[in-house]
């Protein structure tokens, strides 16, 4: 049997532009019943084009079902033009269900985590393959990095979290975006609508926001706020953490740790502890780096980047901290420029030596890293907004 | 016919092997192509071992799960295959192929195609069809993929509802149907 395809001709792209033209059926054999809708078979053959154009507004009844030998000439739309050793082709046209589980597992590593999910919804068996299959966390890995905490995957709760379902968590939270103004509001927006979920109201202009998890941290005047930001509701508030405004904040990947940067100079660690309905937090350390309003900082273990107007970054190491912060001690490193005026682009290398324990550390023996650590503070500005 | 396009280059003097496709089709390959196809190879060398010709010549291979067309193509995109198989090292060489596993045609055609590939272990060939049928559901919608297989949704409505919602950020920007 013949059934040379003189269907589509068109690649993808211009199919697109072809939408638009009538449904032609066309007779085939084929074993398959298609419950399709009316829409999607607006596919059509250029050679069929004496037919009248429809308007793409005209959608025909949802759903209509054709039976064994009906088949629609859009299901074969991707049919390229093929060469002449291809006319015999065999009867049976097996589905991409037919094949067995490990070669669909290996179709689907060719897939990209949205199409991944698009093909989890497509049928139960597809469904079971897609969402378990080992890529997702390949894809949560490459975009993320492996999860910091101990994953619930490590640690063998009892409701275990698939990658899967990880990966789709920080997709979502991934959608959302803050912003925060001098109109004294932080605003969560959601990604794909482009709408205002949740306003978040301070008592003075917002200066800084640093989201982590389903948290946001925001300066206001000289006040830290910790909000929740799926409910809006405040979690807890830092009074006071600088003289004069808090113009900047940062926080750890874990979102323990919060760095604030102010108005007069200093700078600021938190340790922020959840419980269920608040966070207690202690104040780890303090840092005088700058003799002028801290306006920037950026946290990359262990490296916390601080940009002040007086023309310095500093650059601290926490690691120390990092470890045994118990409470509150506070220490000091008071910043001695003794080169009087130098270049802004330079870093601020002399820290007072007897201060060991606020980890501050001489550019010159770790010039590498912290270039690195530059780098990826640049590359935070870039992205901040997620 | 399909296979005579698909016979070897007479010109060619290296060896040749016969393969007998599930339809009783025979193909006369190059043993270098042939050779790609670890179940052939497998076959050929345990074949040699036993003696049982002189030399591969006039050895038929039975093939019964593989259809002459589909054995077809396999050879000739065998023959293509130096070329196509190098590693895209910039976009423009990434487009090319992409194009080039286009032309595999239909996903009917691609899992025959898929599932023949396994059966011979052919590692190239079945990385190329399956990444060429991959390709085609790239950025579409639920109910394109489904058109796309002929896969019927056999969720119940609560079930894809819930699928639906949950994989609710897969769906931005896919393409019209």
């Amino acid at each position: 049997m013949e059934f040379v395809c003189q269907e589509g001709t068109e690649d993808s792209k211009k199919l697109v532009s072809c939408v638009e033209n009538s449904c032609v059926e066309h007779i085939e054999p084929n074993q398959f019943n298609y419950k399709l809708k009316a829409k999607e078979t607006a596919l059509s053959n250029l050679t069929f084009d004496s037919k009248p154009e429809n308007e793409r507004s005209v959608k025909p009844k949802p759903v209509s079902k054709f039976h064994s030998k009906k088949a629609i000439v859009s299901s074969n739309k991707s049919k390229q033009p093929l060469s002449d050793d291809d006319d015999a082709l065999p009867n049976f046209r097996p589905s991409i269900t037919d094949l067995p589980a490990a070669l669909i597992s290996e179709i689907l590593n060719c897939l990209d985590p949205k199409e991944l999910g698009i093909v989890s919804c497509v049928s139960e068996s597809l469904h079971r393959l897609a969402s378990e299959h080992h890529v997702w966390k390949e894809f949560y890995c490459e975009r993320w990095g492996l999860p910091i905490a101990p994953t619930p995957l490590d640690s063998g709760f009892s409701n275990e979290k698939s990658w899967k379902e990880l990966y789709a968590e920080r997709e979502f939270r991934s959608n959302t975006m803050y912003s925060g103004s001098w109109d004294m509001t932080v605003r969560v927006w959601d990604r794909f609508s482009m709408k205002c979920l949740t306003v978040l109201r301070h008592s003075d202009w917002v200066w800084g926001l640093a989201p982590h998890d389903t948290t946001v941290a925001s300066t206001s005047g000289s006040d830290v706020y910790i909000w929740d930001s799926i409910s809006g509701t405040l979690i807890t508030i830092i009074c006071s953490a600088h003289v004069g405004n808090t113009y900047s904040v940062a926080r750890s990947h874990t979102g323990n740790y919060l760095f604030t940067g102010g108005e007069d100079g200093a700078i600021h660690m938190f340790k922020i502890a959840r419980h269920c309905t608040g966070a207690a937090v202690s104040q780890v350390s303090t840092w005088i780096p700058h003799s002028g309003p801290v306006h920037s900082l950026a946290f990359e273990f262990p490296w916390l980047v601080s940009a002040s107007s007086d023309g310095k970054l500093s650059l601290i190491d926490v690691r120390k901290l990092l470890g045994t912060c118990k409470g509150k001690s506070i220490s000091r490193t008071k910043h001695v420029d003794k080169n009087g005026v130098e270049p802004p682009q330079r870093m601020q290398a002399d820290l007072c030596p007897k201060k060991k324990k606020a980890g501050c550390l001489p550019i010159s023996k770790s010039w590498n890293e912290a270039e690195n650590s530059l780098l990826l503070v640049a590359s935070r500005h870039l992205l901040s907004g997620v | 016919m399909s296979n005579t396009s698909e016979n070897p280059n007479p010109s060619s003097s290296s060896a040749k092997i016969t393969l007998k496709t599930s339809d009783n089709e025979l193909f006369e390959v190059e043993e270098a192509v042939a050779m790609k196809f670890c179940t052939v190879k497998q076959y050929f060398e345990d074949e040699k071992d036993n003696d049982v010709a002189a030399r591969g010549s006039s050895t038929v291979i039975p093939l019964p799960n593989v259809h002459s067309a589909v054995l077809a193509r396999l050879i000739s995109y065998c023959k293509k295959l130096p070329q196509s198989n190098a590693v895209a090292d910039n976009h423009e060489e990434e487009e090319t192929k992409k194009k080039e596993r286009k032309q595999y045609g239909t996903p009917g055609d691609l899992v025959d195609l898929i599932s023949a590939a396994n059966y011979l272990d052919f590692k190239e060939g079945l990385e190329f069809f399956n990444q060429a049928l991959a390709d085609h559901i790239q950025n579409k919608s639920v109910e394109y993929v489904r058109k796309f297989f002929g896969i019927k949704g056999d969720f119940e409505p609560h079930e894809e509802e819930k699928y639906r919602e949950e994989y609710a950020w897969a769906f931005e920007g896919v393409d019209e149907d």
